[in-house]
């Protein structure tokens, strides 16, 4: 019995050792790429035993061309399907004729460390996406993102991509990165449960509490909030724009203080709001999702991708059963939009640098953008074609200067270090845990620190 | 260290050898590396600058932080009861019922499974329309909320939902603890006519000591590093206040780039396990 | 100690099912949702019964989005490897600081068990920077490296402290009738040790199996990554495919559990003298 135990335990170490071995020599994948890597990395391995240095480990890559694949890091894919990617991608190698190898980073930590520790080495990926404000800055002033300027003039500003999203990537006069995706922040509302009692689009923002009251009074939460920890500014930034864009400008650049009467003022307009229980608490977004395609909660503060999003899992259609509005203004004026856009950077050190460019050059071109909207619901440029009325008119109104106003979120238009303290505030605010002068003053002495007042 | 270098002397040290070549140069290299950070400003891109020990000045001033040191205790003191006294008594229970074999499997099958399975069983069960809405029906209309957005209860939301998946191993430790037992100086215990409770506290658990010091230690430690299912679930949030050190930790480096405040934090968690563990393992080391 | 009473069995028998039933009711609706559809799941409720069979195009949708098979191969290489290699190394640990005459037991038995101690995300950037120093960044080698490693120090520590149980005559003896100190190893304490030993290769392998961190770090071409890796890159949004998908991938570790399940109650026969 134990000769037998012990023999088993020798057999598997011997197994182990053989798919060791394996592995290490000429890969057991079967797969071409796969084994050339390995060999590739068993012979630095090697190397770096011996006493070999980098620049042995430069020799090795030189000697495997890129051959027209560029390595694509994409830390913003959650949520989307391979059929969605694939025919995506597939239009960007017919268009440039690059091959992109999308490698998918689902985790911050994971994606953090592997680019800290790539970005300077010519394996760093060619392109890859990033988070705009202090982020792209961090990689800006270090030197590791190329200048996009040429790109942008070429052909990203000539197919409808608007200032402000260049403005987002500038630093010091120059952009350094174009855009992966443009998302504008709207309200979407359950179309089935406006029509049942009646409501329509509020034009003014005495008419949006008036739809609020009248959902409330027929057992509809109005508003969803999602727990998200950095969701906490959706509102706060949609209520101060309300009010004055330029208030809102002011408390993002430190010029006006937390504690100004105007954003006391709005802040009480919320806290009232928030007392009428025209807010659910703050739930989880798993949760928000059903509730609004359920009827029970009939609006949320979202990016209009979201369409697409409750299409797929709720069946939800654009113009029937869900469609959008933006908040309007509280002294009847320009209404404003808040965008965020998610940033497509090339790495300086890449040795894929000068294709990932090239591939830059025709990724904004119809084809390829049409292909984003129709399998994303990305509305990057002005000249795609959108089928849905609903989406066309948000497109419309971020066109439309007289009565809109496009204008960068709160997450990167504040400095991070006071950033992350406000969300705090903000969420401990809605969950009715501090009171409006309670929270003002304490962010106020944050900012203090912060802008050096 | 060594005192002569004849073979035989040098021998035994083989057997610890690759295991402490492996320790090394895995962690403690990198515990090295983290101790080396907590004295710089990095933010993982840019140049290291030295800061000396703001960055433990600065953690011990941040409100956040000391929210993160009470939730790991109550991490910490939870695990003692869930994760010892819980699956000790279930293995006594199993041992003692008439199908111990297949409850032992029920018991166990959660913590087969990844913990990404239990975070989205557990995030359905505990979303809005699991058991919220279940106690809606037995008419508590109250309960019918999210759980995990409620500052503080989330975390025994979290820990009692931890128990599902957290049972098994240190229950299957038990089980073969318990088989293995020596029957003999329970016998004696019997005919001196001890009863039921005194069985365990003066015969049983005194000679399960060594399983009973693996649980116990393994899971402080664990407890102390409590990560995944907060992460899964609450993501520290709402406004950190579900935060544990590990999350801290997390946060600070990978989330808000201040990768030498992340690492301060790692070293003080370090610091803490180490003196708990090591009065616990000079115990058991006195005792041979 | 099997000398319960009828009533007393008959009362822990019934509290044991309902906790049974309580344990299980989970995967029983893991199990049901996995044939929803994903729109189906969405809006009906959780505890709802399917209203047709799904199931098999969820299969589909599986097949078609993640690369779950690969990745499962990957991680039946590296859980296996590493948990083997661990149970070795560490038992050969165990055996020295509890039995054999090294000077300083402690000190190693701590340098050993700090592997376990310190939070393991401080792991991510020196080793991802190591790795890529050597050339083992997403490679199979570095994975099984990197699992042996982190899976050592929980193997030594429950074993040396099985190993301190066990009497110092037992070896005595052996060594009169010329036995090595390796001889008494293999044929005395690994023997003995088999329910331990069973249970930290169990564990141990779930452990790795189950890794998302370390797996989605230090790798990067769908040939390397580990199963759970591969599994995070679903639409989180098609809860039962992701389901689905997530029971499929467990399915090794059951039946590994299954498969050791005989060993972890095999008692000794001479121990506690």
């Amino acid at each position: 019995m134990s000769m037998k135990r012990v023999t088993a335990l020798l057999l598997s170490v011997v197994v182990a050792a053989g798919a060791l071995a394996g592995c290490g020599n000429s890969g057991s994948a079967g797969n071409g790429d796969a084994q050339t890597e390995n060999t590739e990395n068993n012979a630095q391995d090697a190397e770096a035993q011996d006493g070999g240095s980098q620049e042995a480990d430069a020799g090795t890559d030189e000697a495997a061309p890129s051959g027209g694949t560029i390595e694509f890091w994409n830390d913003k894919m959650a949520n989307i399907e391979q059929a969605s990617l694939d025919a995506v991608f597939g239009t960007v190698q017919s268009v440039s004729g690059y091959t992109l190898d999308m490698i998918p980073y689902p985790d911050t930590a994971s994606y953090q460390t592997a680019m800290q520790q790539t970005i300077r080495d010519e394996k760093a990926p060619g392109l890859f996406t990033w988070w705009s404000g202090s982020q792209l800055q961090t990689l800006v002033e270090n030197g590791l993102v190329e200048d996009l300027t040429s790109v942008w003039e070429s052909s990203i500003y000539s197919a409808g991509v608007s200032q402000g999203v260049a403005d987002a990537f500038t630093f010091d006069g120059k952009v350094y990165a174009a855009p992966w995706s443009v998302l504008y922040n709207v309200v979407l509302y359950n179309k089935t449960v406006f029509d049942q009692y009646g409501l329509k689009e509020p034009e003014t923002f005495d008419e949006f509490l008036q739809v609020c009251e009248t959902l409330k009074s027929n057992g509809v939460t109005p508003i969803a909030l999602k727990s998200d920890s950095w969701a906490g500014f959706i509102w706060f930034q949609a209520l101060l724009a309300a009010k004055d864009v330029e208030l809102y400008k002011g408390i993002c650049d430190g010029s006006i203080k937390y504690t100004d009467p105007r954003v006391v003022e709005v802040m009480e307009v919320w806290k009232e709001m928030l007392d009428k229980d025209y807010f659910s608490v703050p739930i989880d977004w798993s949760d928000v999702r059903p509730s609004f395609a359920k009827g029970e909660v009939a609006m949320m503060l979202e990016p209009h991708v979201e369409f697409t999003g409750m299409k797929k899992d709720f069946d939800m259609v654009e113009g029937e059963s869900i469609d959008a509005f933006v908040v309007p203004a509280m002294d009847g004026g320009k209404k404003t939009i808040f965008f965020e856009a998610a940033p497509l950077c090339v790495s300086t050190s890449s040795a894929q640098k000068e294709d990932a460019m090239k591939v830059l050059e025709s990724w904004y071109s119809e084809d390829i953008q049409n292909m984003f909207h129709e399998e994303f619901g990305y509305t990057n440029t002005s000249k795609i074609n959108v089928d849905t009325p609903v989406v066309q008119e948000i497109l419309d109104a971020t066109a439309d200067a007289d009565n809109y106003q496009l204008v960068l979120r709160f997450y990167e238009s504040t400095p991070d270090k006071l950033r992350d303290f406000v969300l705090d505030e903000l969420m401990r605010f809605q969950l009715k845990n501090a009171s409006v002068e309670d929270m003002l003053n304490t962010i106020q002495a944050e900012a203090d620190t912060v802008f050096g007042n | 260290m060594f005192k002569s270098f004849s073979f035989k002397k040098y021998k035994d040290y083989l057997y610890i050898a690759p295991a402490v070549i492996f320790i090394t140069v895995f962690f403690i290299s990198s515990i090295i590396y983290a101790f080396r950070l907590s004295f710089f400003e990095w933010d993982g891109f840019s140049d290291m600058k030295f800061v000396g020990l703001d960055n433990y000045i600065k953690l011990f001033r941040d409100k956040n932080f000391l929210t993160s040191v009470m939730n790991t205790v109550i991490w910490v003191a939870s695990s003692l009861v869930l994760s010892l006294a819980m699956p000790l008594l279930f293995a006594i229970l199993i041992i003692k019922s008439s199908w111990s074999g297949g409850f032992k499997n029920i018991f166990y099958f959660p913590s087969a499974l990844s913990g990404t399975v239990g975070g989205l069983l557990m995030t359905s069960i505990l979303s809005i329309y699991g058991l919220p809405k279940i106690m809606g029906i037995l008419g508590f209309p109250e309960l019918v909320r999210d759980w995990l957005s409620i500052p503080y209860a989330n975390t025994f939301v979290m820990i009692v939902s931890g128990i599902w998946q957290g049972l098994g191993l240190n229950m299957l430790l038990f089980i073969s603890g318990l088989k293995s037992l020596d029957s003999s100086p329970i016998e004696a215990a019997r005919i001196e006519g001890a009863n039921t409770l005194q069985m365990y506290t003066k015969v049983v658990f005194p000679l399960m000591k060594n399983t009973i010091v693996v649980v116990l230690l393994m899971s402080l430690v664990n407890s102390f590093k409590t990560f995944d299912n907060i992460w899964i679930m609450t993501k520290g949030g709402p406004y950190r206040t579900s935060e544990t050190l590990a999350l801290t930790m997390y946060q600070e480096s990978f989330i808000r780039n201040d990768f030498g405040r992340g690492a301060a934090v790692a070293i003080v968690l370090t610091v803490v396990v180490v003196f708990v563990s090591y009065f616990n393992i000079r115990n058991s080391f006195k005792e041979e | 100690m099997d000398r319960t009473s009828k009533k007393n069995r008959t009362i822990i028998n019934c509290v044991l099912g309902v906790l049974a039933v309580v344990w299980f009711l989970p995967v029983v609706f893991a199990v049901l949702n996995m044939f929803k559809g994903q729109v189906e799941y969405n809006m009906g409720s959780f505890w709802a019964l399917p209203e047709g069979n799904e199931f098999m195009a969820n299969v589909n949708y599986i097949k078609d989005n993640a690369k779950i098979f690969q990745g499962m191969l990957s991680s039946l290489l590296y859980a296996t490897c590493g948990a083997v290699f661990a149970v070795i190394l560490g038992t050969m640990a165990a055996y020295a600081i509890a039995h054999l005459k090294i000077r300083h037991r402690m000190f190693w038995f701590m340098v050993i068990y700090s592997g376990t101690i310190f939070p393991f995300q401080i792991y991510l950037i020196p080793i991802f920077s190591g790795y890529a120093k050597v050339g083992l960044y997403d490679t199979r080698l570095g994975m099984i490296l990197f699992y042996t490693a982190i899976c050592i120090p929980f193997v030594m520590f429950v074993l040396r402290n099985f190993f301190t149980g066990i009497s110092k005559e037992i070896c005595e003896s052996a060594k009169l009738d010329g036995a090595s100190d390796f001889q008494v190893l293999v044929r005395i304490f690994v023997p003995m040790a088999r329910a331990p030993i069973s249970v930290v290769l169990l564990s141990q392998f779930t452990f790795c199996w189950n890794d998302l961190m370390f797996g989605l770090t230090f790798t990067k071409s769908k040939e390397i990554k580990p199963v759970m890796a591969s599994l995070s890159l679903m639409n989180t949004g098609h809860a039962p495919a992701m389901l689905t998908a997530c029971l499929a991938a467990s399915l090794p570790t059951i039946l590994f559990f299954i498969f050791l399940n005989k060993n972890f109650e095999a008692g000794f026969a001479y121990t506690g003298k």
